[in-house]
């Protein structure tokens, strides 16, 4: 026996609806569709691993001081092996900072196969007019798509900077925590400025080609040569080249954000170098949101 | 009014898709006929916002489509022409999603998306995704999304290309009783014209970018257009060509002595009397003729209008 379908006909809607402003429905579904592919999941691994690494470094840091602290109350020795766990392991200003910048590249695999297709995917099926026939200002799907892409790098950067940003001040000795917490404004100002780098970069280039893979190779190949112009002309005297490479202007921000005390954005303004690359970074990410409004101007007219 | 257009005029590059397009409509069902590239999708992508027309006035429900475009798009269905699908979301996903960007929870949305699924027969084959689609699933889907947040008026699209004659059938007897229940005003952009013929009360007839006619199809088929059937005693080429030089079409009959002639207003029966009483001719025959749609579309498409000449 086949399955039948009685429909009750037509049935007019209440009055019962929301304002139209649907930016969280377009987040939710721009990532869940290429959530369900296989690689997309397999892409979150590097930045898992980059996770655990900081972690056991942490962990280290904070392992090795409190077991010197505790021996060097006894003998001389043990007080120079909490200096030289320090040595080695630096501390937990520079893993935060190492973290974010890379964290940034794992952020960036991850963004090829979750952000890349977020505005190619929809261009390349049609779907724009689905979309736009709706009650939708174009506003309103570029801050969508917007979103959905910074949820990436926001969970795989902000969390694991608080996570780890927690467990070093929970596990600290009580007149550590305190200095520590200096940190964290910082941290957080890094791992934002990191999502909007990412989040501009990978839009830019969704909006541009015409498929996800297309959009994936562009994004990560220009992160690609842009670091290797950054780190590569320098050495050949082109000094100003080096605010190419993302992940470095990052570390210098990070560095400059983590190395002051106090407010956030004062200390990298002071600091040319760290401006300089703030500006760089920033750049990159306009550029990329600007082209998302040049193609969706140019696509649709609402 | 539902529809009105005042000298629309849209043009891509030297093509020119919108000349002057003006009319009224208020019909519950209208058919926006016209050959492939007369201009349908174009005036409906107007409708819509999703084009700006270079000239003239677009109004929906009285609103301007330039000023309003949220508000109308929001009283708006539209089952666009083609593949516009989201690839990797399900059939019921695909229709709630659209609700959530009509306005609606996102609980009422999916109770919604089942019950216009059900409406046009879509089985549990809603829970696969939409790729995997055939093309008479993929319509039915399509026009689910364009109802579920209940329009007022539903802009159907070239909806039954590609469909076989069952699905045809099944997606016509749907737009009928969408016409006779409750359902929202539907436009029917097609260029067959059975599709019409069986669904709507109203038409507009495009071609290259011209409306060609706006009204009712009864008055279309109606006495307005006639198709006359003339024999006459004497020079019948000599009166044919009298009469297309008075501006009616017409063509030789089944005998030599028959012509076929169309009648368009202002253009009457005493056209045909008048030329023959100037050449001599004596008719001893005139029937008119009831027109099919096909019949009274090609005359409207061959009729020549002012601004042609």
């Amino acid at each position: 026996m086949n399955n039948q379908i009685f429909s009750i006909g037509y049935r007019k809607l209440g009055t019962d609806r929301g304002p139209t402003r649907p930016i969280w429905p377009i987040a939710r579904t721009g990532l869940q569709i290429p959530w369900r592919h296989r690689l997309s999941k397999l892409s979150l691994l590097p930045a898992l691993a980059v996770l655990i690494g900081h972690a056991i470094w942490l962990s280290a840091i904070v392992i090795g001081r409190k077991a010197g602290e505790v021996a060097a109350t006894e003998n001389v020795a043990a007080a120079l092996s909490v200096q030289m766990v320090a040595g080695v392991f630096g501390d937990v200003r520079e893993v935060l900072s190492a973290f974010i910048q890379s964290q940034f590249y794992a952020s960036a695999i991850a963004l090829s196969f979750l952000g890349a297709p977020l505005i190619a995917d929809d261009v390349h099926a049609g779907a724009l007019d689905l979309y736009f026939a709706r009650p939708l200002r174009r506003v309103d799907y570029i801050l969508g798509k917007c979103l959905a892409a910074a949820l990436v790098p926001l969970g795989l950067l902000m969390i694991p900077t608080l996570l780890l940003f927690t467990a070093a001040a929970g596990t600290a000795a009580p007149g550590q925590s305190g200095e520590l917490w200096h940190l964290l404004l910082p941290s957080i100002g890094g791992a934002l400025l990191a999502t909007f780098v990412l989040t501009g970069l990978v839009l830019g280039f969704s909006a541009q080609a015409e498929r996800s893979r297309t959009a994936a190779a562009l994004f990560f190949g220009a992160l690609i040569v842009l670091t290797t112009l950054g780190n590569g002309l320098p050495q050949a005297g082109v000094s100003v080249a080096g605010y190419f490479a993302p992940d470095r202007d990052l570390r210098t921000v990070m560095d400059a954000l983590l190395g002051a005390r106090g407010t956030v954005f004062v200390p990298v303004v002071h600091n040319e170098s760290a401006f300089m690359s703030f500006l760089a970074l920033l750049g990159m990410a306009s550029a990329g949101f600007a082209s998302v409004w040049l193609s969706l101007r140019a696509k649709v007219s609402s | 009014m539902l529809l009105s257009f005042l000298n629309l005029t849209q043009r891509f590059g030297s093509f020119v898709a919108l000349d002057r397009v003006s009319c009224e409509l208020n019909g519950r069902a209208i058919g926006l006929l016209g050959p492939n590239g007369a201009g349908k999708t174009t005036l409906m992508k107007v409708c819509l916002g999703l084009i700006a027309p270079d000239s003239g006035e677009a109004r929906l429900f009285g609103l301007d489509v330039r000023t309003h475009g949220t508000e109308v798009r929001g009283r708006l269905g539209y089952a666009a022409e083609g593949a516009g699908r989201l690839p990797g979301l399900t059939g019921v996903e695909s229709v709630a999603y659209m609700g959530e960007l009509c306005g609606l929870s996102r609980r009422l949305a999916l109770r919604r998306a089942h019950e216009v699924l059900d409406l046009v027969g879509l089985d549990e084959s809603r829970h696969r995704p939409v790729e995997t689609y055939s093309t008479g699933m993929h319509q039915r889907v399509k026009v689910a999304m364009a109802l579920v947040h209940d329009p007022e008026l539903l802009l159907l699209d070239e909806p039954t290309s590609g469909l076989d004659p069952e699905s045809r059938d099944d997606f016509l007897e749907l737009i009928v009783s969408l016409r006779q229940n409750a359902g929202p005003a539907i436009v029917l952009s097609t260029h067959l014209l059975h599709d019409v013929e069986r669904t709507c009360e109203d038409v507009i007839i495009m071609h290259r970018g011209r409306v060609r006619y706006a009204g009712s199809l009864a008055a279309l088929q109606g006495p307005s257009t006639q198709r006359i059937e003339v024999r006459t005693r004497g020079p019948a080429a000599a009166l044919l060509t009298a009469l297309r030089a008075r501006g009616a079409q017409g063509a030789p009959g089944r005998r030599e002595d028959t012509l076929e002639i169309t009648l368009r207003p202002p253009l009457g029966p005493e056209t045909i009397w008048q030329a023959a009483a100037e050449l001599g001719a004596v008719i001893w025959h005139l029937e008119p003729q009831v027109l099919s749609l096909e019949e009274a579309f090609l005359a409207t498409l061959a009729a020549t209008l002012p601004e042609d000449l």
